[in-house]
């Protein structure tokens, strides 16, 4: 580590829990189902192309399930490493 | 959508040019390749200032922060691409309707006649535009909004040539005059 860091200490100290990943967790899917939901109704009402608007949907939603599902996998696998 | 006259057609739609959409994904890039290296730098210098307890592997800690924010940079681009794909100009062949999504929950239209164009303006400005071909058209009308404005369309000069055909089509075609008797 660099020396020139300043040296303070707040005495703040924080845990690293899978409950605390969970709640993270579960934070980012609020925000992402809000996010999707306004995206998906601006695509339906103002979008006129059928074809357009399902590949748009397809794409978006699996390449974010797959990073949902990688995150879950992610905290689980941490839960397991600290048993 | 738009709601067509009898007799009307759509000749063409046209939206931004494909850089537009590039420009800020690559800028959402760089911004979120900040962000990844802050969050790592963030937890590798975070004992100098605060305790982090972390019971199982640093990677997975990492490896998480990273999908973070890869999926909130996911969104944005999407919000970025549904501005780009609802701000889009119909053009048909009485008329030039300009869809403008000015921001979420929030669409304006306006119309312009062909009959009131009286002049058709294209700006391409700097090295992109030049290179990629698109640019600026601003039409003035003779209507109440007396400037009508395209910014970084694809092809310019082929949609002014053909406004300039519609509009001479729209004025040698006999108009329909209905009399109540």
């Amino acid at each position: 580590m660099s020396p020139y860091l300043p040296r303070i200490n707040w005495n703040l100290t924080v845990t690293v829990t899978p409950l605390l990943l969970w709640l993270v967790f579960g934070t980012i899917c609020v925000i992402y189902a809000v996010m999707s939901w306004i995206m998906v109704y601006h695509w339906d009402t103002f979008g006129y192309n059928v074809k357009h608007k399902l590949r748009v949907k397809l794409i978006y939603f699996v390449v974010s399930v797959i990073m949902l599902s990688a995150m879950a996998l992610l905290i689980w696998l941490y839960g397991a490493t600290l048993k | 959508m738009i709601q067509l006259n009898s007799d009307e057609i759509v000749v063409f739609e046209i939206r931004k040019h494909w850089f537009y959409i590039f420009w800020r994904a690559l800028a959402l890039l760089i911004v979120t390749a900040i962000i990844a290296g802050g969050v790592y730098l963030a937890v590798y210098f975070s004992s100098r200032y605060f305790q982090l307890n972390i019971g199982g592997s640093y990677e997975i800690i990492f490896a998480l922060g990273f999908l973070a924010v890869l999926l909130i940079a996911w969104m944005s681009f999407f919000a970025f691409w549904t501005k780009y794909y609802l701000d889009y100009w119909v053009v048909t062949n009485e008329r030039i309707v300009d869809v403008d999504l000015m921001g979420f929950f929030h669409q304006e239209t306006a119309v312009v006649r062909l009959d009131q164009i009286q002049d058709v303006t294209i700006r391409v400005n700097g090295f992109f535009q030049n290179i990629f071909g698109f640019g600026t058209i601003q039409i003035q009308t003779a209507g109440e909004s007396r400037e009508f404005i395209m910014p970084n369309i694809t092809n310019p000069e082929g949609v002014k040539e053909t406004i300039f055909r519609l509009q001479n089509e729209a004025m040698e075609k006999p108009k329909k005059v209905e009399i109540a008797v």
